[in-house]
C-alpha cells in the first residue's frame, strides 16, 4: 500500500502539470474546421438572463440608412433589439411645480431590460432636450446610467423627475436596452405634461381677539380664546409659521407682562402675564424639541419677527398636495390685581413662509 | 277716479319693486381661506445687465374687499433645517436694490385676483453668483384694528432665488462637501443626520439617499429624504428617523447635486452606538477583573480595615 500511494501522487501531478487542455470540435466539413468560437480583440459578449449575443464591436452588417419617415438599422443587431417601448404616462398627479411623476411602460420587453427617458419642451423633440438621469433629475446628454430597469423606475408607480421649470408643458419618450446590442429606438412621445407654479392659500379664522373682562370672579384669568391657522400649499418643503407681537398688551402707561416661558423652552402655565400655545405636537423648527409644547406648554410672545415658529409642515409634499392643514394657537392672559383697570391691546403677527 | 287711483297706485307698485332697494343678508365671512399667492417660489436666472418682470397673482379668497400691502426685506439663510433668516440687517443682499415692486399698497375686491410685478434689473457689474430676497405681502381685512382688543393680522413671504451668470462646469467635488454623517442614537430613537455644504457660487438642488446594508443578517434598506436647495457657500440639514434592530451596519449616503452629479460617503455604525457597547464593555472587564483579583481585593480591604 506504502508502495502504490507515491505512485499514484506521481500520476496526478503528472497529469495536472503535462496534461494538454481539451479542445472541443467546432463545426468543420471536409475543406474547413471552425476552431474557437470566440472573437478577436475587438470581440464581446452581452449576456442577460434571457438571451446572450456575441458581437464585434464597431462593425455591422450594413450601415443606418435614414431619411424623414423611415430607418433602417444594421442587419443583424436590428433583428434582436429590444422592443420600442410605448409612450411613457408623464403627469403631474398633484399640482407640483417642479417636478412630474414618470410612469415606464414597459411594453413587450423583457424583465432585465432597462430604460433611458429622454424629456422635453417641444413636443416634436427638435429642440430643449434633456435626459432623466439615474438621480432622475435631468441632464444634458444621455449617459449609461440613464438606462435602469424596470424596478428601479419604481415599476407601476412610477418616479418624479425633478428639476423642471415651473408653469412649463413637458413631453416624454423611452427607449430600450437589453445587454450591449439591443438599444430601441425612442418611442411614441406621451401627452404633455404641465408643471403648476408654486403656491400657497393662508387664512386665520379671525382678525381680532377679544377676551373676557378680567375680575376678581375669573381670578384676572381667560384661557379660552384662539385663532386657528389654515393653511395649503404645493411647496414641495413644507412652510413655518412665526408669531410675534408689536409689545406687551397695553393700556394707556400700564401693561401686562408677556408669559416667561419662551418658545424653545415653553412651560406649564403658572404665575401670571400674556401667552400662547401651539397645538403643533411635531414642531420641527426652531432649536426646542418637536414636541416642547405638547402638554398645554406655554410661551409669551417675542417681539422679535420670525424668530419664534408656532407651526410647520416639513415633511415633503409630493403627492397629494397639502390642503387646509390646521393648527390652533390658544392664548391665555392672566393679569394680577394691581392692573390697572381698562383696556389692553396688542397686536399679533403671524408670518408664513414656503420653505425651501 | 278710483280706476286712476287703482292704475297710479300699479304703476306706482311695479316701479317701487323694481327701484326700491333690495334687502341685503350680510354673508358670514370664511376667514379660514383668505389669500392664495401663486408664485410662492421665485426662481430668476438672469444675466448682468439683463432687465426682467415677474408676476404675481393674489386671488382674494372671502367675500370681502382686502387690502393688501407689500415690503421687500433681505433673506438670510443661517438656520441649516429651514434655512431662513429674515430681514437681517447685516445680511450682505444688494438683490433687494436691484428689485422695484410694481406697487406697493393696494385692494383687491371680494373673490378677485390682481397682479403686481417685481421689477428686477440687474446691474452691469454685479458679481455672477446666487442671490436671495422675501417678499411679504400682509392681507388687510377691513375688520381688523379692533380698538379694544389684541388685533390678529398675517402676513406670506414670497422667497426669490436669483442665479445670476451661468455656473461654470467644475467637478462634482468642488460643488458640495458632506459635513456631516452620523447616526444619533438616543434613548429608542435613531436618526440619521446629514449636513451638506454647498462649496460653488450658486444654489444647488439636492437630494440625498441612505443604503444601510446590515453586515450579519438582514435586508438592505433605501431611505429616499426629501430635495433641498442648498443655497451658495450654505449648509443644509436632513434629520431623517430611522427604524433599526441592533446590528452593525454599512451606510451608504449619495447626495444628487442635480444633472447626475453624486457625492457619496459611507460609515460603518451599530446600533446600539459604539460608545454604548463600549460603555458595558468597560463595566463588564471591571467586574471581571474584580472577580479575578477577588482574593487580593479582600486582602487589600482587609488591611485597610483593620490597618
Amino acid at each position: 500500500m506504502k508502495k502504490i500511494l507515491p505512485v499514484l501522487l506521481f500520476s496526478l501531478l503528472f497529469f495536472l502539470v503535462f496534461d494538454a487542455p481539451c479542445v472541443l470540435a467546432g463545426p468543420s466539413s471536409s475543406h474547413y474546421e471552425l476552431k474557437d468560437y470566440g472573437f478577436g480583440a475587438g470581440g464581446t459578449a452581452s449576456a442577460s438572463l434571457n438571451y446572450g449575443l456575441f458581437g464585434v464591436a464597431g462593425e455591422m452588417e450594413a450601415s443606418a440608412a435614414s431619411s424623414n419617415t423611415y430607418k433602417v438599422l444594421g442587419g443583424l443587431t436590428y433583428e434582436i433589439k429590444a422592443p420600442v417601448p410605448p409612450a411613457p404616462t408623464f403627469s403631474n398627479p398633484a399640482t407640483n411645480y417642479d417636478r412630474l411623476l414618470t410612469i415606464i411602460n414597459a411594453g413587450t420587453n423583457q424583465s432585465d431590460a432597462t430604460y433611458a427617458v429622454e424629456i422635453s419642451t417641444d413636443s416634436t423633440f427638435a429642440s430643449d432636450i434633456h435626459y432623466i438621469q439615474s438621480d432622475f433629475s435631468i441632464g444634458s446628454t444621455l449617459i449609461a446610467s440613464c438606462f435602469m430597469n424596470y424596478t428601479t423606475w419604481n415599476s407601476a408607480s412610477g418616479k418624479f423627475v425633478t428639476g423642471l421649470y415651473p408653469h412649463t408643458t413637458y413631453y416624454a419618450r423611452v427607449k430600450a436596452r437589453q445587454g450591449n446590442y439591443t438599444e430601441s429606438e425612442w418611442g411614441a412621445v406621451s401627452l404633455g405634461a404641465l408643471t403648476s407654479d408654486p403656491s400657497l392659500t393662508f387664512g386665520m379664522d379671525n382678525s381680532s381677539i377679544t377676551f373676557n373682562s378680567l375680575n376678581a370672579g375669573n381670578s384676572y384669568t381667560d384661557s379660552s380664546k384662539n385663532t386657528v391657522l389654515t393653511t395649503s400649499t404645493n411647496a414641495y418643503n413644507g412652510y413655518v409659521v412665526w408669531a410675534n407681537e408689536s409689545g406687551a398688551l397695553s393700556s394707556g402707561g400700564d401693561t401686562i407682562a408677556d408669559y416667561a416661558g419662551t418658545n424653545n423652552t415653553p412651560t406649564t402655565w403658572s404665575g401670571t402675564g400674556f401667552g400662547y400655545t401651539t397645538s403643533d405636537s411635531d414642531l420641527q423648527t426652531g432649536t426646542g424639541g418637536s414636541a416642547r409644547f405638547s402638554g398645554s406648554k406655554y410661551a409669551g410672545f417675542s417681539t422679535t419677527p420670525n424668530q419664534d415658529p408656532v407651526a410647520d409642515h416639513t415633511a415633503k409634499i409630493e403627492n397629494p398636495s397639502l390642503s387646509g392643514e390646521t393648527f390652533t394657537i390658544s392664548y391665555n392672559v392672566v393679569a394680577t390685581s394691581t392692573n390697572a383697570a381698562g383696556t389692553y391691546k396688542n397686536t399679533i403677527i403671524y408670518t408664513v413662509v414656503p420653505i425651501y | 277716479m278710483i280706476k286712476t287711483i287703482t292704475k297710479y297706485i300699479a304703476i306706482f307698485t311695479v316701479f317701487a319693486y323694481f327701484l326700491l332697494p333690495k334687502s341685503a343678508f350680510a354673508q358670514a365671512v370664511d376667514y379660514r381661506k383668505i389669500i392664495r399667492i401663486t408664485p410662492v417660489i421665485l426662481n430668476i436666472n438672469l444675466n448682468p445687465g439683463q432687465q426682467q418682470s415677474y408676476d404675481l397673482r393674489l386671488d382674494n379668497l372671502i367675500n370681502q374687499p382686502l387690502g393688501i400691502q407689500l415690503s421687500l426685506e433681505t433673506l438670510d439663510t443661517t438656520d441649516e433645517l429651514t434655512g431662513m433668516v429674515f430681514g437681517n440687517p447685516h445680511a450682505n443682499s444688494p438683490f433687494v436694490s436691484w428689485i422695484l415692486l410694481s406697487r406697493k399698497q393696494f385692494i383687491i375686491q371680494e373673490k378677485d385676483s390682481q397682479t403686481f410685478s417685481l421689477n428686477v434689473k440687474i446691474p452691469k457689474n454685479a458679481k455672477l453668483g446666487s442671490y436671495t430676497s422675501v417678499i411679504f405681502i400682509t392681507p388687510l381685512l377691513s375688520t381688523a384694528n379692533q380698538k379694544n382688543s389684541p388685533n390678529v393680522i398675517s402676513r406670506i413671504g414670497v422667497l426669490a432665488f436669483a442665479n445670476i451668470g451661468t455656473p461654470k462646469e467644475v467637478p462634482t467635488e468642488k460643488l458640495a462637501k458632506i459635513l456631516t454623517f452620523n447616526f444619533d442614537q438616543e434613548k429608542n430613537k435613531i436618526n440619521a443626520i446629514i449636513r451638506v455644504q454647498n462649496t460653488f457660487n450658486f444654489n444647488l438642488s439636492s437630494k440625498a439617499n441612505i443604503t444601510l446594508e446590515p453586515i450579519l443578517f438582514g435586508k438592505n434598506q433605501i431611505i429616499e429624504l426629501e430635495d433641498k436647495r442648498i443655497l451658495a457657500g450654505k449648509v443644509r440639514k436632513w434629520i431623517e428617523p430611522v427604524n433599526l434592530s441592533n446590528g452593525i451596519y454599512k451606510a451608504d449616503l449619495a447626495v444628487s447635486l442635480g444633472e447626475g452629479r453624486i457625492i457619496y460617503k459611507t460609515i460603518f455604525f451599530s446600533v446600539p452606538s459604539f460608545t454604548y457597547i463600549l460603555k458595558y464593555l468597560v463595566i463588564l472587564i471591571i467586574l471581571l477583573l474584580i472577580f479575578l483579583l477577588r482574593k487580593r481585593l479582600k486582602k487589600a480591604f482587609f488591611i485597610l480595615y483593620k490597618g
